[in-house]
């Protein structure tokens, strides 16, 4: 029996994910080749270490949600199976002005009782709306999501308390990285609610969540093709699916029996599909989930970690760019002996900070530290890193109106039913939504692969 | 209640010297032993290291019993504007005067817990010497094993209430802290980790099943024995009277001959 030939467009999590669940799964035999247009595979998830000092630090994704106290978490079994060292993050605190207020008796000295009380409301209305098995099951809650279009503006909107409301904002604005206009009232609340512990807790790979990445391709079987961008893709006539890639020897093509594209927004927007119903089923599919969010991340090199005693949590959220996520980079790796702090900067802040220069960026970030952080950090500062993504993520995963789960992952099923899309918009826009959505389409693949070699029971 | 009868009062330690002179000193209720003297600070934004420091030196200069599993004591503990130092016997904090309540209820909840644990932990090192000794009466009991049923009785019983209080204790171990966070949440949960309380309480559970079941064997072969021996007494009474009755019948035989 011939091999399988599958195709996977997009060297990031979602492609390396899908080709290992299709290795592992699969019971025909398979040919898998991974297309990846730059020279590096692991798309979003970065590690990087800075030129003064081999001290690492993340670029990319900054930590991996474990579910584990709801139910089974895939991710965390994959990095435990992979014998990766996992680091876990805590943290509650909002720095506002100079003091940090990381607990409800903070809110209640630092913005009034009345502030309290609105947050203790927002918190129990947000876990009456959503609970914890719902969170983790994503299943849809009509009393939450409301009419389509509802943005999560309308469910701050009811908070009575404007500093209450600006306090659960500023909490929020880096995990959403887009503005609550522009982002659903669940995928609001999910964020603001994966605070709580009953809900997620947060972890990530000790030495760096890139690790995962080469821990799985080492593993690969797949041919990877790197610094092989595609240029389109399209059926041919014995109903196979054609790539058509740009090679340093020039155009080649290459046939395949099934395609997984696992490519975000912007890449997929750039390929050409071949046939007007690919192309129609294409654009509906982009148009959908066209909802691009912003992160910059500006990363500092100290001499010491010279706040520890003073703030010994692995991150908190910082006032300026209308709230900003700031990390103890260096508490990621408890061997660390040098301070790293890395900003989360997220939303239109980010966009608008993207065109100035470096420096100006890595100021900005000093700026908005309390007093007590400022002076210290101008003193002990090394090196300083900005990496910009604009447009990288999804503030709106899954559209206004979350399409069911074969639609989101088969965009033309009557031609191209061998043609799969995987990605983090189509989920929740973490490392976790890229796994399920890789999972959906390995188990969808593997029994197509049986029914059509005949070896279905 | 006479006047003699009362309990003498234990008078609060003294504010040691080099901390704010509005600090008090409050003596928090234990459930058992004598109360744990808080020494609440209020915080003026510019305490000097030294102030710090006089507040770890007053609370390390309390005994603090037997150590803990090798951690460290006083614990230091800087949360969110509170800067906290804990000891089994005493504890300080500099924090502004709205937290001092959640800290009273912070450090008195967990102080109980703590001394709750540790004396379960201690009831169970002093049960092993005895059980040591009590392993052979798992496996058999025999008339000279007779002697010790009290003593297995009164062990197995011990065992069996150390189970009880540690399955009380569980329920505020397990319980999860509010949210949003509060501040004596947030110090009940960092002193748990600190001083490995779900560790311990893990160990001591652990610990008291070992025991627990080495009793419940005691305890059936006891039961095993006592049965067998009431059989066999009855078995003898049945014999003694199946033996007069023929002893009866045969006299009654023989006179009847004779006539």
């Amino acid at each position: 029996m011939p091999p399988w030939q599958i195709g996977i467009i997009g060297g990031g999590p979602g492609g390396l994910l899908t080709a290992r669940m299709l290795e592992h799964q699969a019971t025909v035999p398979l040919s898998i080749t991974i297309f990846e247009a730059s020279e590096r595979l692991g798309g979003k998830v970065l590690t990087r270490q800075f030129e003064a000092l081999p001290v690492a630090y993340e670029v990319g994704a900054a930590e991996f949600y474990d579910y584990a106290e709801i139910d089974e978490d895939p991710l965390k079994q994959l990095v435990q199976d992979l014998g990766l060292p996992i680091q876990v993050l805590g943290g509650s605190s909002l720095i506002h002005g100079d003091r940090l207020v990381g607990n409800l008796d903070d809110v209640r000295e630092t913005l009034g009782s009345e502030a309290a009380a609105a947050l203790v409301d927002f918190h129990h209305l947000g876990r009456d709306r959503l609970s914890p098995r719902e969170f983790y099951d994503a299943l849809p809650v009509p009393q939450l999501d409301g009419p389509v279009g509802s943005s999560f503006e309308t469910l701050l909107a009811a908070i009575p308390s404007p500093a209450t409301r600006r306090h659960i904002e500023r909490f929020i604005h880096s995990d959403l990285a887009t503005e609550p206009t522009h982002t659903s009232r669940r995928y609001g609340l999910e964020n603001y609610l994966m605070n709580d512990p009953a809900y997620m807790q947060l972890y990530c790979i000790a030495g760096g969540n890139e690790q995962l990445i080469a821990a799985i391709a080492s593993r690969l079987a797949a041919r990877i093709r790197l610094r092989t961008p595609v240029l389109s893709v399209g059926l041919v006539a014995d109903g196979r699916i054609a790539i058509d890639v740009a090679a340093a020897s020039g155009r080649e093509q290459h046939l395949f029996d099934a395609v997984v594209l696992a490519l975000p927004i912007e890449p997929l927007r750039q390929l050409q599909f071949g046939g007007e119903r690919l192309q129609a089923a294409m654009q509906q599919h982009i148009a959908h989930h066209d909802h691009p969010a912003h992160y910059l991340r500006v990363s500092i090199l100290f001499d010491k970690a010279f706040w520890r005693g003073h703030w010994d949590d692995a991150y908190c959220m910082l006032e300026g760019f209308d709230g900003c996520c700031l990390y103890d980079e260096s508490a990621r790796d408890p061997a660390e002996e040098h301070g790293v702090l890395g900003w989360l900067i997220g939303g239109e802040a980010a966009v608008a900070w993207s065109d100035r220069d470096d420096e100006a960026i890595i100021q900005a970030a000093l700026d908005a530290l309390p007093a007590w952080l400022r002076e210290p950090a101008q003193r002990h500062r090394l090196e300083a890193r900005v990496h910009r993504w604009i447009g990288a993520v999804s503030g709106l995963p899954g559209g206004w109106q979350p399409l069911p789960l074969d639609r989101r992952h088969q965009p033309e099923p009557t031609d191209h039913s061998t043609l799969f899309t995987v990605g983090d918009y189509l989920f929740d826009s973490t490392l976790n939504g890229v796994h399920d959505s890789a999972q959906y389409v390995a188990d969808w693949l593997a029994s197509l692969m049986l029914e059509r070699t005949g070896l279905s029971v | 209640m006479t006047a003699d009868s009362l309990p003498t009062p234990v008078p609060a330690p003294g504010i040691p010297a080099g901390v704010p002179a509005a600090s008090r000193v409050d003596m928090l209720a234990t459930a058992a032993g004598p109360p744990h003297p808080l020494l609440l600070a209020p915080r003026t934004g510019d305490e000097s290291p030294e102030a710090a420091e006089a507040l770890r030196r007053w609370v390390a200069e309390a005994p603090a019993g037997r150590p803990r599993h090798r951690i460290e004591l006083p614990i230091l503990l800087r949360l969110y504007n509170v800067d906290l130092v804990w000891s089994p016997s005493r504890s300080a904090a500099f924090a502004s005067e709205e937290r001092f309540e959640p800290l009273r209820e912070a450090i008195t909840d967990f102080t109980n817990l703590e001394a709750e644990l540790t004396e379960i932990e201690d009831a169970i090192a002093a049960a092993w010497p005895a059980y040591e000794v009590d392993l052979p009466y798992a496996y058999g009991f025999n008339d000279a094993s007779f002697s010790v049923r009290d003593a297995l009785l009164d062990r197995y019983s011990t065992v069996k209430s150390l189970q009880g209080r540690l399955a009380r204790l569980t329920k505020q171990i397990t319980h999860p802290a509010p949210q949003p966070p509060t501040l004596a949440g947030q110090i009940g949960e960092r002193l748990r980790e600190r001083l490995r309380i779900e560790e311990r309480e893990e160990a001591a559970d652990g610990e008291l099943e070992v025991l627990s079941d080495h009793y419940d064997a005691c305890g059936q072969r006891a039961s095993d024995f006592m049965i067998a021996r009431r059989e066999n007494m009855l078995s003898w009474t049945i014999i003694v009277l199946l033996a007069t009755e023929t002893l009866l019948f045969a006299i009654d035989l023989l006179s009847n001959a004779g006539t």
